[in-house]
């Protein structure tokens, strides 16, 4: 079971429906896990209180290794923290998602998150809170792997960037 | 979702009337505003933990069961 919650404008409770959604799940009896995918790191705030600011294993940690060279990497489980509620785990946010998820999308690593979250047990329910003004898209179908359930997070041009390109077309005729 | 949802006032509910008639997906469960929810994000405890019985906490579960159910 995997949710994402997104929305394209911040402050309206995306990270708030997110974590209370996981925390249902955990209190319910199953094993759940939340990615705070936002740089802001809202949702691991909300769960960990001060500790979310203790340095620890991470979602920098985690991204990281897939941008280095390593012979084995990870799995995801490793950079989990334990919240102090029972059965949640989150991955923690760091300020530097930011960039790191900026590379990672434009070198098509993005759709590693994917197989990643294969990797999980089957019954373990997942919720995502990805980074506010992206968005996730459905596409088509993976061009590579030519599934058609795949997400792809891709960067939303910034608000006016249409209409200015407009206004400069009409300028030149 | 429906989120910040108040009850008693007349444009909420004919925004989400809107939405649903240009035929976007909305869901039955709206979560009500509350202060609470300040609290929640302050103490660092979500709501089933924070207070299980507090109105929020029910829809945010009858939310729950909407999506998995």
């Amino acid at each position: 079971m995997r949710r994402v919650v997104f929305n394209q404008k911040g402050g309206v409770g995306k990270s708030t429906i997110a974590c209370n959604l996981a925390a249902i799940s955990a209190a319910r009896g199953r094993e759940t896990v939340i990615l705070d995918l936002d740089p802001k790191g809202n949702s691991s705030r909300y769960l960990l209180g001060d500790k979310a600011e203790e340095p620890g294993e991470d979602g920098a940690a985690f991204f990281g290794q897939m941008l280095s060279f390593s012979f084995r990497e990870q799995p995801l489980e490793a950079f989990l923290r334990p919240t102090p509620f029972e059965r949640l785990r989150i991955l923690s946010s760091n300020p530097e998602l930011d960039e790191l998820e900026s590379k990672l999308e434009s070198r098509y690593k993005m759709m590693k998150l994917r197989e990643v979250l294969q990797g999980l047990p089957d019954d373990t329910a997942v919720y995502i809170d990805p980074p506010g003004f992206r968005f996730l898209q459905p596409i088509g179908a993976d061009r590579r792997t030519n599934r058609p359930d795949s997400l792809r997070v891709r960067r939303l041009p910034p608000a006016g960037a249409l209409q200015s390109a407009r206004e400069r077309r009409r300028g030149e005729v | 979702m429906v989120n910040q949802f108040q009850q008693r006032a007349k444009l909420p509910r004919q925004l989400v009337d809107e939405l649903r008639s240009e035929g976007h997906p909305v869901l039955d469960t709206f979560l009500s505003s509350s202060v609470k929810i300040r609290e929640s994000h302050s103490l660092a405890r979500p709501m089933i933990p924070l207070d299980p019985t507090h109105k929020l906490s029910r829809e945010l579960e009858a939310l729950y069961d909407a999506l998995d159910g």
